[in-house]
């Protein structure tokens, strides 16, 4: 039963497309005319007051609006009521009614006729559409530091199996190191608490040693100690993170005293307000070097989350031993955002010095088994100031863990010069090359640890309509997200689809039907505007039958098999 | 206004990302617009096939309009690329039936751009206005077929003679050799195994050998005989088992078998080509417009004929007046290997006095476009000597743009244009489309 939701859009519509010329042109679709239908209430209104209630198997076209405008909202109040495949819209104001209204009404009320059998052309094609749903394989996050966690606990929330790998034998990842977050100042440990695992399958003390791409899903290798597992998943989220360079000899870390890192001030810092440790354990007189190991031929990128971490760990120390003197040379403060820079500010009124120094190279640190002294370059001037010091603290940046590459190599997905796993960089940014993969935290670019939590639940929520979308039938796809398919019964291998989809592939393709999964997504199209036999379909490309509709006719029902 | 009526209905497909936004904008601003445009929403301009322009074409549209992203901006890698070198392929073939390629629209447009997008459909529709009337539908023939012409001249007994030295040496190795053998009924295909047998080994007429051994080569790659086509034959060319197989074929034939490779329907290491050469009375007789073998260099294009589309398009009406859609153009094509075609869709090619086989023969010769060896099986199946081959060799000129021939190993623009260099292919139309020129 076709039936058509009219909405007159408080009279503009009906002005120009009069409900009965539309009635007359339409004779096989009952027409429902409705005042609005641009919000949900209004739509339900309408369907409550129809005397004569529209059967479930109704083929409903809502002809309003467009969808940019407010025909989206229709839509979407129409599927509560109505399965996803037997709504469609008809965009007859945009279209037609406004861009029309000079015409001949007679052409005008042809045209949004035809617009409207369109749309039910549309819902044929759909149901025409519909394959058998794929088998529904959970989610796998590789990494349990606070993206990773937080994308574990996302997707349980959201009723999707999720397995968590993680290296080390608990997961928490950088929240199990570092004591309080700038730049509120939490406790790592609450943040932690704050992402429960409840329904998470924890794989603790597991390494994910490779995952390939094997029949439509991801094959993953796990090892713990038992052995090496082979799992299968629909989708990955790598959230493998970074690990922090050490400072490997700078500045005579390694043979002074007192010479530590970041890392290991923030651990002092946390056993002194845990209480673990007196107050008298801290440094009296600290110099931070920022861009230890940072922005030079090794590492030429900026790392974004040092300066934060040591304006952090300097108000800490301020806050603890207020006569400490801190000083922080740096090369630039890069505090991004307006919660930061009122840190970096709420610092500098604290007494946290900050010195510029054009090159870090040029810093001296003097001492003799202990820290004394560290001798800036000289000033323009030719001055030289000598800091008294007790603690050097470096700054050194993250930089990709081993695991970011091998999984890279083995899933095929792409890195930067550095090693940093690259994603659609700007629009999709989380979506990775590989088909279902998702990355989020420090593997993507160093993140702090809210950013990355972030990211792990963006990634989670996109793994998990991922996963949703494979899992159901083809026609609840939503419209803006068709993947194409290939029916496999009318294929010859010929391989014009994936010609169309990864053009490396040529010539080299192996006989018979190629797996589309396997290349990296594009959901253009092409493949089945290339495909002579009909087999590849995208679902929502346009059909014969919505083409014989603009041109006027009325197709008859699809026949379908029983 | 009142254009939709003069001019007909213009089928706009609007990528939704872009092209679809700037239409709709154009309709919330109240620009003026004929009524004759049906906006289809598409997801990508990537996924317009030139069987729905065909489609629309040859059922009443005046003209297609396919509107996507700026070139640069598409959210799927570059897939409008691709539309746009399917489309300015099948351009060139409307334009060969007689319907004038500017009735295609292709341009690029983005969401702001709603007063471009206004203004590129009045000039279209103004434009289709001006054009003399398209292509009539040529009606369905009926009738009984027409005789078939002679295969042609046969092969002269010192062509026979060099063919057989040469297979002798390859039964010489062990190998077997896919021929034609002569018998009191004409020419046959059949294997050769032994020197004895190949006593009987002729270059023959013409004979569309390329079809037959893609079926024997795919075979062997299955390792299954599929299908009923040449049944006993290829049970006992499956009988041979792994022992090397060479084909004797003429030059159009080896282009059909190495597109078949492109087409993954046998890997490469297992064609062997026995060359046989076309004399010059075969050229002749074929009329043979590619008698060059893979990798020789192909000589220049002429220049097409003529611009009278009005003559042209009276020609082909004529021509498909004459179609009793049997559809043994494809059945016999070499190329045509899918197990079902996309073609059969009712609504595609309706069948019996209704249906137009325009739309058919032309979706056909782009289906094939790329993979087309110009052998001609398909105009010598023809019951009603149909000049298919012209329609093809159209097809294959239009891909010569991009420097690309069938049978050689080029990557089909067809189907990946956005990753041959751009230089190679025709000046790209930007958004601002010039209408007027071609």
């Amino acid at each position: 039963m076709k039936v058509c939701l009219f909405c007159a859009c408080m009279g503009t519509l009906s002005s120009t497309l009069p409900e009965a010329a539309l009635r007359e042109a339409l004779p096989d679709v009952r027409l429902i005319a409705a005042d609005r239908l641009c919000d949900a209430a209004s739509c339900r209104k309408v369907l409550e007051s129809l005397s004569d209630p529209l059967p479930p198997h109704a083929r409903v076209v809502v002809a309003a609006c467009s969808r940019g405008a407010r025909g989206a909202q229709a839509l979407a109040c129409l599927k509560e009521t109505f399965p996803l495949f037997a709504v469609d819209l008809a965009d007859i104001r945009e279209a037609c009614a406004w861009p029309s209204a000079g015409a001949d009404q007679r052409e005008r009320v042809a045209q949004a006729a035809a617009l409207i059998r369109m749309a039910f052309a549309r819902l044929e094609r759909s149901r025409a559409e519909r394959v058998e749903p794929e088998s529904a394989d959970g989610a796998l996050v590789i990494g349990g530091g606070p993206a990773g966690m937080a994308a574990a606990s996302t997707l349980a929330g959201l009723g999707v199996p999720v397995t968590l790998a993680e290296r080390r034998p608990a997961p928490g990842g950088m929240l199990n190191q570092l004591g309080r977050l700038f730049p509120r100042m939490e406790n790592a440990a609450d943040v932690k608490a704050s992402l429960p695992l409840d329904g998470v399958e924890l794989l603790a003390g597991s390494d994910v040693i490779a995952v390939r791409r094997e029949n439509g899903a991801w094959l993953a290798e796990i090892r713990d100690a038992k052995g090496v597992t082979p799992r299968r998943f629909g989708a990955v989220i790598v959230a493998v993170g970074a690990q922090p360079v050490l400072p490997g000899g700078k500045f005579g870390s390694g043979s002074l005293k007192g010479v530590i890192s970041q890392m290991e001030l923030d651990t002092l810092l946390s056993a002194v307000e845990r209480g673990a440790k007196t107050p008298d354990k801290l440094p009296s007189r600290a110099v931070f070097i920022q861009c230890v190991n940072a922005r030079d031929d090794a590492a030429p990128y900026c790392s974004n989350v040092c300066c934060p971490t040591a304006v952090k760990n300097a108000l800490r120390l301020k806050a603890l031993s207020p006569d400490a003197s801190v000083t922080v040379l740096n090369r630039q403060m890069v505090m991004p955002g307006v919660a930061l820079e009122a840190m970096y500010r709420n610092a500098m009124r604290e007494g946290v010095r900050f010195l510029h120094v054009d090159d870090m190279n040029d810093v001296r640190v003097e001492g003799d088994g202990t820290v004394q002294a560290v001798r800036l370059p000289a000033s323009p001037d030719g001055a030289i100031e000598t800091l008294d010091a007790d603690c050097v603290v470096c700054s050194t940046p993250l930089r990709p863990t081993p695991a970011a590459a091998r999984l890279a190599e083995s899933m095929g997905l792409r890195a930067d010069g550095m090693g940093f796993l690259l994603g659609h960089e700007p629009a999709h940014p989380l979506e990775s090359d590989g088909e279902g993969t998702f990355l989020c935290g420090s593997a993507r670019w160093p993140a702090f640890v809210r950013q990355a939590e972030d990211q792990g639940r963006a990634a989670a929520v996109m793994a998990a309509r991922y996963l949703r979308e494979r899992r159901m039938p083809m026609d609840e796809i939503p419209e803006d997200g068709p993947a194409a398919f290939i029916r496999e019964a009318r294929c010859s291998g010929c391989g014009r689809c994936v010609d169309a989809w990864a053009p490396g592939a040529c010539h080299t393709a192996e006989l018979r039907n190629s797996p589309l999964d396997a290349q990296p997504r594009r959901r253009c199209g092409s493949c089945a505007a290339v495909c002579p036999c009909g087999a590849a379909v995208l679902p929502g490309a346009p059909s014969p039958r919505e083409i014989m509709a603009a041109l006027g006719a009325n197709p008859s029902p699809q026949r379908r098999l029983a | 206004m009142t254009q939709a009526s003069s001019q007909g209905y213009i089928c706009a497909f609007a990528c939704r990302w872009c092209s679809l936004l700037g239409a709709e904008r154009a309709g919330r601003d109240r620009l003026e617009l004929p009524a004759g445009i049906r906006l289809i929403p598409v997801s990508c301009a990537g996924s317009v096939s030139a069987d729905h322009v065909i489609q629309a074409l040859t059922n009443g549209a005046a003209g297609v309009a396919v509107l996507g992203c700026h070139l640069g901006g598409c959210r799927h890698n570059d897939a409008n690329r691709d539309a746009h070198a399917r489309l300015d392929a099948l351009g060139a073939l409307l334009e060969t039936v007689g319907i004038d390629r500017r009735r295609l629209l292709v341009s690029w447009g983005t969401a702001h751009e709603a007063e471009q997008y206004a203004k590129l459909m009045r000039d279209f529709a103004a434009l289709l206005g001006s054009l003399p009337p398209g292509l009539e539908p040529a009606p369905a023939a009926d009738g009984t077929p027409e005789k078939n012409p002679p295969a042609g001249p046969d092969s002269a007994p010192e062509e026979d003679a060099a063919l057989r030295d040469q297979a002798a040496e390859a039964v010489r190795d062990g190998g077997a050799v896919l021929g034609l053998r002569r018998t009191d009924m004409g020419v046959v295909p059949a294997l050769f195994r032994a020197e004895e047998e190949l006593t009987d080994l002729t270059a023959g007429p013409k004979w569309p050998m390329a079809k037959l051994a893609g079926l024997l080569l795919r075979d062997r790659a299955l390792g299954e005989v599929q299908g009923v086509e040449f049944r006993a034959l290829r049970e006992e060319a499956a009988a041979l088992g792994d022992v090397p197989l060479r084909v004797a074929c003429r030059a159009c034939d080896a282009r059909a078998l190495r597109e078949l490779v492109a087409l993954r329907q046998f890997p490469e290491e297992t064609l062997s080509i026995l060359p046989v050469p076309c004399s010059d009375a075969r050229k002749e007789a074929c009329d043979c417009p590619r008698p060059q073998w893979p990798g020789e260099e192909l000589p220049p294009e002429p220049e097409t004929s003529g611009d009278d589309l009005a003559a042209k398009a009276e020609f082909w009406r004529e021509q498909f007046s004459r179609c009793v859609q049997c559809h043994w153009c494809r059945e016999a094509c070499p190329v045509c290997v899918c197990p079902s075609c996309s073609l059969d869709n009712p609504s595609l090619t309706p069948l019996g006095p209704q249906g137009s086989p325009l739309g058919y023969h032309l979706s056909r010769a782009m289906h094939v476009a790329d993979a087309c060896a110009l052998c001609g099986a398909c105009q010598d199946a023809c019951p009603r000597h149909l000049p298919l081959l012209k329609l093809h060799q159209a097809a294959a000129r239009a891909l010569r743009t991009w420097r690309y021939a069938s049978g050689e190993k080029r990557l089909s623009p067809l189907r990946a244009e956005r990753c041959i260099a751009a230089a190679s292919g025709p000046a790209v139309p930007q958004w601002k489309h010039n209408l007027g020129g071609k």
